[in-house]
């Protein structure tokens, strides 16, 4: 299928905009780690995935141009936050904690194998094709940020508890990547966001809690019951408006500017 | 450094109570472009252990271009002909290196030892074989001979590869020790050269092509004004 029924485009744009502006929100957070890495080589690393996930977000947002008649600048700097669809998570930041980068990375990165995994399966080819590309992608951010998990969940009792904590306090935010956008059961349904064997949230907990045991951490994610409103419709911490001041300014000042 | 974190003037809450301990080691990398073709230097990286030199490796060196293949190898398994990186004493820098890689930990194998024929009885064993050309030329793989020793080996290589009878330099290192991708690797969808040092000439170039062009038509339409009126 190449061609989206009319009915699907408004919850699929929604659906493209919770990826892409997780992405970008979670690719401008870690490139404040640019210079700031714990040794040189995760420095460049680091500030390499940060600008892949920004990629990524560029061409989801040129998908969503194509469903919605906007421009991808339009869409990542020039929306009310309230027209934003990142989850919480995305959003708070790090205040330079290494640990709190890297379990936040933890969870945002499995979450996005499984999400593009089940996009790659999608009926709409386009989306199946670019999903299947970016997935491979970050299947080796997964590997990168796993591998940090374990070395300093294996280091030092330091390491170890400094990277407990972060985890500890992240999981509650962790859920909210699984709030459903608007629309989302009619996508499912019509096989563009089909449900993938694995890739629920029982699959994301189970690859999280391996790598966390592996490390020596634990982790216990309850599935939540309900998911009320939050960053998928629109409702969010403070820290978005923040993060848009700043992210937004040269935009704000010459919307149309080209570089 | 955002204007946030500009801002964020307390130190961090728990000062780090451990003392860096240098412990990084110095690989070199080498990426092979297509299937059969020569593995070609890409650069050096430091790193606390193989798997992690490989995720480095991979990250820095296999993602930027095509590249069916990359390879990681520890500085102390190198020995150079110019003496530059000697053997190192026996029972380092060779054989198995034990909980190098918390990967292996996990379970997971993101790296894999290059296969190679076992040491017969007499010690002797397979080595890789890297050469430069002329000083300061690219470091590219030759192929590789049998010997038991490393100074053996470039002694053979000298007399048995083309590629390094006449080569400048020639690095050495027991096949079993290179570390290898074998294949896992996908390089970038999106376009991201403008980090790049081609990228940003490239870029740059057009720009101001594009500004010079826009300044000579300015001066043609000034020049053009003055004449006609």
């Amino acid at each position: 299928m190449t061609d989206l029924p009319t009915n699907l485009k408004q919850p699929l744009a929604q659906l493209l905009l919770a990826l892409a502006d997780d992405k970008l929100m979670l690719g401008h957070r870690n490139s404040d780690w640019t210079g700031l890495g714990p040794i040189l080589e995760e420095d460049i690393a680091f500030s390499h995935m940060a600008q892949d996930e920004m990629a990524h977000a560029q061409l989801l947002y040129e998908m969503v141009g194509e469903l919605t008649g906007k421009t991808a600048d339009e869409l990542a700097f020039g929306r009310k936050p309230e027209e934003y669809r990142c989850a919480a998570i995305v959003e708070v930041p790090d205040e330079f904690d290494w640990a709190t980068a890297l379990a936040r990375k933890f969870f945002c990165d499995h979450f996005d194998v499984i999400r593009l995994g089940r996009l790659a399966k999608s009926s709409w080819k386009p989306l199946a094709e670019r999903a299947a590309r970016i997935g491979a992608e970050e299947a080796l951010h997964v590997e990168h940020v796993d591998g940090w998990l374990v070395r300093l969940g294996r280091g030092t009792g330091e390491s170890k508890s400094r990277m407990q904590k972060a985890l500890d306090a992240l999981t509650p935010l962790a859920a909210g990547l699984w709030e459903p956008v608007e629309g989302e059961e009619q996508l499912v349904s019509a096989g563009t966001y089909p449900p993938v064997e694995a890739h629920d949230f029982k699959g994301w907990r189970s690859k999280l809690t391996k790598t966390a045991q592996a490390a020596g951490l634990t982790l216990t994610l309850n599935e939540p019951r309900t998911l009320g409103k939050g960053g998928r419709r629109g409702v969010h911490t403070k820290h978005l408006k923040e993060l848009l001041d700043e992210m937004c300014e040269v935009y704000r000042v010459e919307p149309g500017a080209a570089w | 450094m955002s204007k946030i974190r500009e801002q964020f003037e307390s130190p961090p809450p728990t000062p780090l109570e451990v003392q860096a301990t240098g412990d990084l080691k110095p690989y070199v990398i080498f990426t092979q472009l297509k299937v059969n073709g020569p593995y070609i230097y890409a650069g050096w990286l430091e790193a606390a252990d193989d798997g992690m030199a490989m995720e480095f490796a991979k990250e820095h060196y296999g993602q930027d271009q095509e590249c069916v293949n990359v390879i990681a190898i520890r500085r102390g398994d190198i020995t150079s002909s110019d003496g530059l990186y000697p053997p190192l004493p026996l029972g380092e820098g060779s054989g198995v290196r034990a909980g190098s890689a918390p990967a292996t930990q996990t379970g997971r194998e993101p790296t894999e030892r290059t296969p190679s024929p076992q040491p017969s009885p007499k010690g002797r064993g397979s080595f890789a074989v890297f050469t430069q050309k002329r000083a300061g030329d690219l470091w590219l793989s030759a192929g590789t001979v049998d010997a038991a020793k490393p100074q053996a080996a470039i002694d053979a290589a000298r007399e048995k590869i083309k590629q390094a009878k006449a080569a400048h330099a020639i690095w050495v290192v027991r096949a079993d020790q290179l570390i290898s991708t074998h294949g896992d690797l996908i390089w970038r969808y999106t376009d991201q050269s403008y980090r790049l040092a081609r990228g940003y000439g490239r870029e740059v170039r057009a720009k101001w092509i594009a500004f010079r062009d826009e300044k000579q038509l300015a001066e043609y339409e000034r020049d053009d004004l003055q004449e006609s009126f």
